[in-house]
């Protein structure tokens, strides 16, 4: 059977229409469930965030230390907490250019950069944490030292899964973008 | 603006079908691309100006989302291959060819399954082209290449 046989048979599948009451329904879910992934990774995020200012805030003294570091801090994680909403937009919004080809492109390039500040932004994180708490080492106790280091390690542990992620991303995307030319 | 939108996909979203079994294999993954393409459809919709044909502005955002969207689950080509290994009747030999082929697509590329899906619902070369961004000469090439590349796993399998 050649390709062209093939039309007639093609173009009369998904026929198994859903009547305009179900799409509606249908439309209507779809938006309701971007809606709640949007919010539901909003909210982890930011209730992690803000569980690990208060954690460092109040278990290591901060308020004893320069106010520019407390600051330094908020603003790294705020960073953290905006790019994430930005990404989740992105991941969100796959249409990017008026042609498949100028899509992908366009799509891969967004996700290239998006996925470079993520990993920088929390390597930033992640030294602001050591050079905040560095200082004061010694007059830290055995605890709260092993949860300092345990939280480093977990955003570590993050970062080398986050690359891992974006980098299998990229590779799909640019491996479609091949796939059209 | 939503009753006008669902007015204009409505008698189109056979379209929607195709391509969600074209590049999802697991029922639910099928729904759920059906919901996220009709999603992204309502959000081009206000760029929606009419210059194209509304099937050819619901091919190239559907397509673009299947081929943007990062599935959870891997595609299942075993299941292809096995579907096309199957033991038919005579009688069933038509509708079996027809559903080998099916099969067969579904194991080229996604991008040559792009090309594919556009072909088989018969539009031009030009609006192909329009489409994936390529130039008309390129779609014909590719065309013959696929053409070869069917043969190749049918008679493999």
């Amino acid at each position: 059977m050649e390709l062209e046989d093939f039309k007639s048979a093609y173009q009369k599948s998904g026929q198994v229409n859903k009547d305009i009451k179900e799409l509606r329904n249908l439309f209507g879910q779809s938006q309701r469930n971007v809606l709640d992934r949007i919010k539901g990774q909003l909210l982890i995020e930011t209730i992690l965030w803000t569980a690990f200012l208060l954690l460092f805030y109040d278990g290591f003294d901060a308020a004893k230390k320069p106010i520019i570091w407390t600051l330094s801090m908020v603003v790294g994680i705020l960073l953290l907490i905006s790019h994430n909403i930005f990404g989740i937009r992105l991941g969100n919004r796959p249409v990017h250019g008026d042609s498949l080809q100028d899509s992908l492109q366009n799509y891969l390039r967004k996700i290239r950069r998006f996925a470079k500040v993520s990993v920088a932004l929390r390597i930033l994180v992640i030294l602001l944490v050591f050079v905040f708490f560095m200082p004061s080492v010694k007059e830290v106790e055995e605890k709260r030292m092993m949860i300092l280091l345990g939280m480093s390690g977990l955003l570590i542990i993050q970062v080398f899964f986050l690359n891992r992620m974006w980098k299998s991303r990229i590779h799909t995307l640019r491996q479609r973008l091949n796939e059209l030319s | 603006m939503k009753k006008e939108f669902l007015e204009e996909v409505y008698p189109h979203q056979h379209l929607i079908h195709k391509i969600c079994h074209l590049y999802r294999d697991h029922q639910e993954d099928k729904e759920d691309l059906f919901q996220e393409i009709l999603y992204q459809l309502w959000k081009a919709y206000p760029s929606f100006r009419g210059n194209s044909k509304i099937t050819t502005w619901m091919y190239r955002i559907g397509l673009n989302t299947a081929m943007a969207s990062f599935r959870k689950r891997k595609p299942d080509i075993s299941n292809s291959l096995d579907q096309m290994g199957e033991t038919i009747s005579e009688e069933e030999v038509g509708d079996a060819l027809s559903e080998q082929l099916k099969q067969a697509i579904k194991l080229l590329n996604e991008g040559d399954r792009a090309l594919v899906a556009l072909y088989l619902d018969d539009l031009s070369y030009m609006e192909m082209a329009e489409i994936l961004g390529i130039t008309e000469n390129h779609v014909g090439v590719k065309l013959t290449r696929i053409r070869e590349k069917l043969k190749k796993i049918i008679v493999k399998v």
